[in-house]
């Protein structure tokens, strides 16, 4: 009997074990190892974040799902992976060490949201607020309802959102956020005192973390840049680009741009993206010793079977990780935020200065569901005594981000943005590096639909429902 | 700060963005587009 560990029960580590247990049955051992009691599904955490949703319609237990389809449970903190010896170590929230031994194990824990990367950053300090995790978008709510009460008695806010950091990433889910208060804003018949402001990292409007999506439309190459600026030219919102947030104050942020020049930024309301790091688990050899830098990059993600260490003109698409298996350690996978990918799509800069300002690759949504898909089954192929011969590399992947602009499925719109592949191919296709016959930018109604439609599919999926492996990831 | 003023959708844009028969068109595209990206991606070409 083979024993599967997976760490982390967010879309990767939950696809990941539902598959590993599908194909495994009851033959094999798979156990999940969360400190949350809870599956979280994050792309509606825009909506608990402006009170259109309650928090408790993005979220299910875990336990009775996994334990209704014979997956092991255990609610703790893993605090180290000693791949020598074949155990992670875990912490319960009684703070006992426990060990828990594997043959396979995958990472699958998502990011540390490294608040800390920016000074006064995040709702910890109470200068500026997150989506990024359930307790974070209801404070997130709570504060956004204390300025629409202001507002409500006459009062101007600005509203400022976007990243938080240089090298932060999910662009998506701040512009789902921007564009959603919009919209909350124009229903309340409050929109006409806030301004509402864009800081990002991204080289360009609509770059989103992947060097920004063409397609054709009217006869034309439309770049995401030119339907960002008609989105926000729509939405009377200012944005500011090529900036690096360095610190934030109470009501203000400090930031440097591309030219290193540096300024400030009053807000009275700010959800700010923070950086994503690897979570601080530590690997451990044999011997005893830290061989973490060794397993993963210097932002924490554990290393897969990319080619890394290339400056990014070099980069090509074949350097991409396609089965998410670690180089050092066969038994050992990552699946989503947690594999390291080879570098940056959008195109990096450094200021004068020596900040590092470079939107990242997003691994969230159906980019984690299909790398969880991918890692499970190499492991069933090594199980049953074959090399894993699942490969999905994100220079082979489709990516579709329905980004909200409003929840109603009466009179709610959505911006439809897909993409194939996620990572640009330039040698497949020398102009944009994507098929432009499979991309498609549109924003409308149906975009609103189709958003509504994932949020319910996606927990029935989640959930272990019957036919779920027949939904897509 | 920018406020751009490019592109502002179009009296019809805005139409066909709200119109119910329309979207139910667009809906049943844009899905049957992402799944047929995600289910039969394009194949490798030289």
């Amino acid at each position: 009997m083979a024993k599967v560990v997976v760490i982390g029960a967010g879309f990767s580590g939950q696809t990941a074990a539902l598959y590993l247990k599908k194909k495994l049955g009851a033959k094999h051992n798979v156990t999940m190892i969360s400190p949350w009691p809870r599956f979280t599904y994050i792309p509606s955490l825009v909506w608990v974040g402006i009170d259109r949703m309650k928090p408790e319609k993005v979220m299910f237990e875990l336990a009775p799902v996994l334990q209704k389809k014979g997956i092991n449970f255990i609610q703790a903190w893993a605090r180290s992976i000693h791949p020598d010896d074949q155990y992670v170590t875990i912490e319960t929230k009684d703070g006992e060490i426990q060990k828990v031994d594997y043959d396979y194990v995958i990472n699958a824990t998502g990011p540390h949201l490294n608040f800390e990367g920016t000074e006064g950053l995040g709702p910890d300090e109470g200068n500026s607020h997150s989506i990024c995790n359930i307790h974070h978008a209801k404070l997130a709510r709570d504060a956004y309802l204390e300025q629409v009460k202001r507002m409500e008695k006459g009062e101007k806010v600005k509203i400022l959102v976007g990243t938080g950091h240089g090298q932060a990433t999910c662009q998506g889910a701040a512009l789902e956020y921007i564009t959603n208060i919009h919209n909350d804003l124009v229903k309340r018949g409050l929109r006409d005192r806030a301004k509402i402001m864009w800081i990002s990292n991204e080289p360009q409007l609509g770059d989103l973390g992947v060097g920004g999506v063409c397609a054709s439309k009217h006869g034309y190459i439309m770049k995401s840049e030119q339907f960002m600026k008609s989105l926000f030219a729509e939405q009377n919102i200012y944005y500011q680009v090529q900036t690096a947030v360095k610190k934030v104050e109470k009501g203000k942020v400090y930031w440097e741009n591309y030219d290193g020049e540096f300024g400030e930024t009053e807000f009275d309301f700010a959800m700010l993206i923070p950086q994503f790091k690897g979570t601080k688990i530590k690997y451990i050899d044999k011997d005893g010793q830290d061989i973490t830098d060794r397993l993963t990059n210097p932002a924490g993600f554990l290393k897969v079977d990319g080619n890394y260490g290339k400056p990014w003109e070099e980069l090509k698409a074949s350097d991409w990780p396609r089965t998410y298996q670690s180089p050092y350690y066969k038994n050992m996978f990552a699946a989503g935020i947690a594999f390291a990918p080879p570098g940056s799509v959008s195109k990096p800069h450094t200021t004068k200065n020596g900040t590092v300002i470079t939107a990242t690759l997003p691994r969230t949504g159906m980019a984690s569901g299909i790398i969880g898909k991918v890692a499970a089954l190499n492991i069933v192929d090594m199980i049953e005594g074959r090399e894993p011969s699942h490969k999905e590399s994100m220079a082979e992947m489709p990516g579709a981000c329905i980004a909200s602009i409003g929840k109603s499925i009466w009179n709610g719109s959505a911006a439809s943005i897909i993409m194939y592949p996620v990572v640009p191919d330039y040698e497949r296709y020398p102009d944009y590096g994507r098929d432009l016959k499979a991309s498609g930018l549109e924003i409308g109604l149906a975009g609103a639909w189709i958003k509504r439609t994932l949020h319910t599919m996606f927990i029935y999926k989640m959930k272990g429902n019957p036919g779920w492996s027949f939904i897509p990831e | 700060m920018q406020l751009s003023n490019e592109m502002k959708p179009t009296k019809k844009t805005l139409f066909l963005r709200k119109c119910k028969i329309y979207q139910f068109y667009r809906f049943i595209r844009l899905n049957s587009k992402i799944l047929r990206v995600s289910q039969f991606p394009p194949k490798h070409e030289k």
